[in-house]
């Protein structure tokens, strides 16, 4: 049994004197809320070694969990004086009081079985099974099943293997599992009503309340089928480790807000849609390549990535993302990355009346932009937008080699990634910027103008926001950098009573980058975790030079 | 002993599951309603409905988007300067991409709408409550339903009718053809009005004649001429409305004249509005440095400014003028002109309550003297100059302090008609009907061609929003685009 529970309180007062204050002459306001947890949870343990060689490790159990969420927030404004802060709402004007607060709760309950059973430490065997219950889906769709299985064979302790004195260490493993997931909010599958804003009669406001999502009570689990093949090895008494594995994951029922016809009422809806696939080959090594008084030592890491939309139901596509006057900037379709760009592809600037009267575009100005009549109808419409290219980069690479002799020593970390691109919402506003006095980029000095016929760049006179996501603003992010260059001396042998060593070093972070990105970072997200990525005005990363001494006691 | 404890454990996990598990994973909401415990009493009904209303009047922004589409793309309005310059030039430029956020903000918030009336429509009748009230819920419901399914198809043409609140995220609907539209909408508005009190205790509730109202205006964008006529005589005859003449023509607008009887229709905005509640459009309208009546307020760099050539309409003594900033002194005590393109409409003045860039100035949608001009226009498409057509303008000339007409100053249909229209920009410059007047006039496509625009016939329609075009493969795209 166990039991969780945090309250925090946010104060929140905006002064008279500021200009934000100003306005309501003093805005306080305080927020908290709760969060608990609830678990229970009965296991059974049982282990036991048969003949010496049969291991054996039976678990079974039976968990529940219960998560309530409760908050409360006021605010009032129009203050006598500052000195009250947040601590006296009830001295604000009780017209502009504003209260809400929420309580919800959802539940987790499993039930769980894992075997595990190792043979003479040469055959390892996992098994499990768990049903998991979440009140969050529909009524008769509650229950998930996820079976998993493991194998794995340690060859080098097999007397043929050891007999080929080659590997130190050699193993293969396996794995096949189900997983769910069940992170969405609570009440998705019901038809909930709500607050929905006010009516105003005779000058006055009225509350109403409406049904505020579509019921789905087919709401079910997530779940991701995993495929996992893998090798570890050691070579020349483990001079030389790594391992190789390959993976495929395969995720269904997808929980998405779906983009649904807002004839319906709504212009989303929580679904499980559509299929996605993962699947990547991942390489690491070890090796010492120098052991005596020159050491030398290398890490590799290699790893390939390829992800895509497998199914997406009856849907031919779902447009997302939005941002500022851009909106629908990503796609997710069958046979793309998740989340691909999507937008215009361009073809060089107008240099000629005969060529604005022979194109798409007829309206056209010389010094325009050109775009690609994707589907050849004569127009320039949203149905020329093609996918551009995807955040998800071909592969990846980190490199480290560190060397030593005597008490000097050197380590350079290079990583890189390669065949992904990024959208670069920096670029679009400076291309299509929204008042004439923003801030543009120094390419912009090279634009087109009658005495300087480029194709590079357009005049931009003529903004075009609707087509400011184009193959100009989605670019190649693919880069290699140093990150990571640190030089250091041990002092040996130190004749000082009480310290052990003592070290100096200078480290520097982000050395340099190669890359054909126009923006800071090629690695930027500045939407967060998520997989729609793009740099919208992401802050640079710094170059950091450190000079240190480590002493130790 | 092992196997003791083993059974022990697998009982009680037994005991515990048989217990729970079906209840464990119940939900229980708190903060939310469902459909179990409501829509049960004469509140909640009256709640279903306030929902409705809420999604069909105001919001912070809507004199903006109104005038953007409705008075930009005319002789009327321009916009320079601020952010929104990004979304309103292209309006004005006729380019009007199919993925402009106004066209997309006002289909949903339409077919929100149209959903909540559906929800009303559909449960309320089955609640135990006063019979007579009950009935009136449901017209206002099927009113509201009617005035957002107009206000799509002025703007969009055609729209799926939704008629069910059982919708589901699989449905794609497709258009119906224009008869279809229009015969919708005729009855549900001639079924409203048939319910609907000719006064309500509360202003800013739907009347039988806001309802014969729209519908007239529907007949007469329709151009069935007769139709428009008779709807306008039926709103007429009522006798409940008349023209504001207490004072000066201008001062229909003062917050102070809220609730007059001129008007049939408002989008009403709150006594005491706030940052939610208030409408924006004086923030936009007011020029720099402007030194405002009631401060605090916000001046946005988004400039709205009035065409000079639209003004020229004007004769000198016309008290509808007296809404037009054409000078001001700014807050450094400089008396500042403003010249070409640069006069500012403050068609609805300053709200002493209202704060930052919120007032509480109702927007009208529908006017008396637009019923007046409605029924003048449709009979001189009928009969020529007449002799009602003119007295029914001079109505609307003699409350502006302008002098009235005579059916001899008219050469013949055609000219009559020209004046009718100009007489309605001098009626209604800031309240977002010239692009539907010009339209019916036949005139929208050739004046923005003549301001330099390069209009095409297919743009007395805008585009359906792209992203409903991309979401439903059965909904088609207005030719053109």
């Amino acid at each position: 049994m166990g039991s969780d529970r945090r309250i925090s309180r946010f104060d929140n007062y905006i002064s008279k004197v500021t200009k934000r204050g100003q306005r309501n002459n003093g805005s306080a306001s305080v927020s908290s809320t709760e969060n608990s947890s609830s678990l229970a949870e009965l296991t059974l343990h049982y282990d036991n070694t048969f003949n010496e060689k049969h291991k054996l490790e039976v678990l079974a159990g039976y968990t529940y969990q219960e998560f309530i969420d409760k908050g409360f927030n006021a605010l009032s404004q129009n203050f006598p004086t500052d000195a009250f802060l947040s601590n006296n709402l009830a001295a604000g004007d009780q017209t502009t009081y504003d209260l809400g607060s929420f309580k919800t709760r959802n539940q987790l309950l499993s039930y769980l079985g894992r075997i595990n059973y190792t043979y003479d430490s040469k055959y390892l065997l996992t098994a499990s099974f768990r049903v998991d219950g979440s009140s969050r889906f529909g009524a008769d769709e509650k229950y998930g099943y996820f079976p998993s299985l493991a194998l794995s064979w340690r060859l080098s302790n097999e007397k043929f293997i050891s007999d080929l004195d080659i590997f130190s260490d050699l193993k293969i493993r396996g794995s096949y599992g189900l997983t769910g997931n069940q992170s969405i909010g609570n009440y998705n599958s019901l038809v909930l009503l709500g607050t929905t804003g006010n009516a105003t009669f005779n000058g006055s406001e009225f509350v109403g309340i409406a049904p505020i999502q579509l019921a789905n009570p087919d709401l079910k689990w997530e779940s991701t089928e995993q495929l996992d093949i893998g090798l570890d090895f050691g070579f020349l008494n483990n001079r030389i480790t790594g391992s190789m594995d390959y993976y495929k994951k395969k995720t269904s029922d997808l929980l998405l807000f779906l983009p649904i016809p807002s004839t319906s009422g709504f212009t989303g809806s929580l679904q499980n849609v559509g299929d996605t696939e993962n699947s990547g080959f991942e390489f690491s090594v070890e090796s010492r390549n120098l052991t005596g008084d020159f050491k030398w030592t290398t890490n590799l890491n290699f790893s390939t990535l390829q992800n895509k939309v497998t199914n997406l139901g009856d849907l031919p596509f779902i447009l997302q993302g939005g941002i500022r006057f851009i909106s629908d900037f990503t796609i997710l379709k069958e046979g793309e990355s998740i989340n691909a760009y999507y937008g215009y592809n361009t073809a060089g600037v107008f240099q000629s009346q005969a060529e604005v009267d022979g194109s798409a575009q007829p309206n056209a100005a010389l010094g325009d932009l050109k775009f690609v009549d994707e589907n050849g109808d004569g127009e320039i419409n949203p149905d020329d937008r093609v996918v551009l290219g995807d955040p998800f980069p071909n592969f990846n690479i980190g490199l480290s080699n560190t060397f030593s002799y005597k008490g000097f020593n050197l380590s350079l970390f290079f990583d890189g990634s390669f065949g992904n691109e990024l959208l670069n919402f920096s670029r679009i506003d400076s291309e299509n910027p929204i008042s004439p006095l923003r801030n543009r980029q120094d390419y912009v000095l090279n634009r087109w103008t009658p005495d300087n016929p480029t194709n590079e760049n357009p005049s931009f006179i003529n903004n075009n926001l609707a087509r400011a996501v184009n193959d100009r603003t989605v670019e190649d992010a693919t880069f290699v950098r140093l990150k990571n260059l640190t030089f250091g001396y041990d002092f040996p042998n130190l004749a000082i009573k009480g310290i052990n060593n003592f070290s100096l070093y200078t480290t520097v972070q982000n050395v340099f980058l190669i890359t054909d990105y126009s923006g800071y970072n090629p690695e930027v997200s500045s939407l967060g975790g998520s997989n729609l990525k793009v740099d919208y005005n992401a802050y640079p990363i710094s170059r950091t030079f450190t000079l240190g001494v480590r002493v130790g006691l | 002993m092992k196997t003791i404890k083993l059974l022990y454990t697998v009982s009680l996990v037994a005991l515990l599951t048989l217990t729970a598990c079906s209840d464990l994973l119940e939900e229980t909401t708190y903060s939310s309603l469902g459909p179990t415990n409501f829509y049960s009493s004469a509140e909640d009904a009256e709640s279903l409905l306030n929902g409705v209303y809420a999604n069909s009047q105001g919001y912070r922004d809507l004199l903006r988007d109104y005038l953007t589409l409705g008075e930009m793309t005319t002789d009327m309005l321009i916009e320079r300067g601020g952010g929104i310059n990004a979304n309103t030039q292209p309006i004005e430029d006729f380019e009007f991409p199919s993925g402009h956020p106004y066209f997309q903000f006002l289909w949903d918030r339409s077919y929100s709408a149209i959903f909540k009336a559906n929800v009303t429509i559909e449960n309320v009748p089955t609640i135990d409550m006063d019979e007579e009230r009950r009935a009136i819920i449901v017209a206002e419901a099927r009113f509201l339903r009617a005035l957002n399914y107009y206000q799509l198809y002025e703007r969009f043409g055609p729209v799926p009718l939704i008629t069910t609140s059982q919708t589901s995220a699989v449905d794609r609907p497709s258009r119906p053809s224009k008869e279809e539209m229009v015969s919708f909408l005729i009855a549900d508005f001639r079924e409203a009005a048939s319910t609907l009190p000719i006064a309500q205790e509360q202003f800013g509730r739907a009347t039988k004649g806001a309802a014969i109202g729209f519908l007239a205006k529907l007949y007469l964008n329709e151009k069935q001429w007769q139709n428009a006529a008779d709807a306008a005589q039926e709103v007429i005859n009522g006798g409940t409305y008349d023209l504001f003449t207490q004072a000066e023509r201008f001062k229909l607008f003062d917050i102070s004249n809220e609730g007059d009887n001129e008007f049939l229709f408002v989008i009403p905005y709150p006594n005491n509005p706030d940052r939610n509640s208030g409408n924006t459009y004086l923030s936009h309208a007011a020029p720099p440095g402007y030194n405002f009546q009631y401060p605090p307020k916000v001046n946005f760099a988004a400039q709205f400014k009035t065409r000079s050539g639209f003004l020229d309409l004007f004769e000198d003594d016309d008290q509808r003028l007296g809404s037009f900033i054409f000078q001001y002194q700014n807050m450094a005590g400089e008396t500042v002109q403003l010249g070409e393109d640069d006069v500012r409409s403050f068609k609805y003045l300053e709200d002493p309550n209202g704060l930052g860039d919120y007032s509480g100035n109702d927007f009208p949608l529908l006017r008396y003297s637009d019923i007046l001009l409605t029924r003048a226009e449709a009979l001189n498409e009928l009969q020529g100059p007449n002799p009602e057509s003119i007295a029914l303008i001079n109505q609307v000339r003699n409350a502006a302090g302008v002098s009235p007409v005579s059916v001899g100053a008219f050469s013949g249909m055609d000219d009559l008609r020209d004046f009718v229209f100009d007489e309605r920009g001098r009626e209604f410059f800031t309240e977002a009907l010239r692009r539907q007047d010009l339209i019916r006039q036949g005139t929208f496509i050739a004046l923005a061609q003549e301001r330099g625009h390069p209009a095409q016939d297919f743009q007395v329609l805008f585009p359906i929003p792209q992203s409903e075009i991309d979401k439903n493969a059965n909904l088609a795209q207005n030719p053109g685009y």
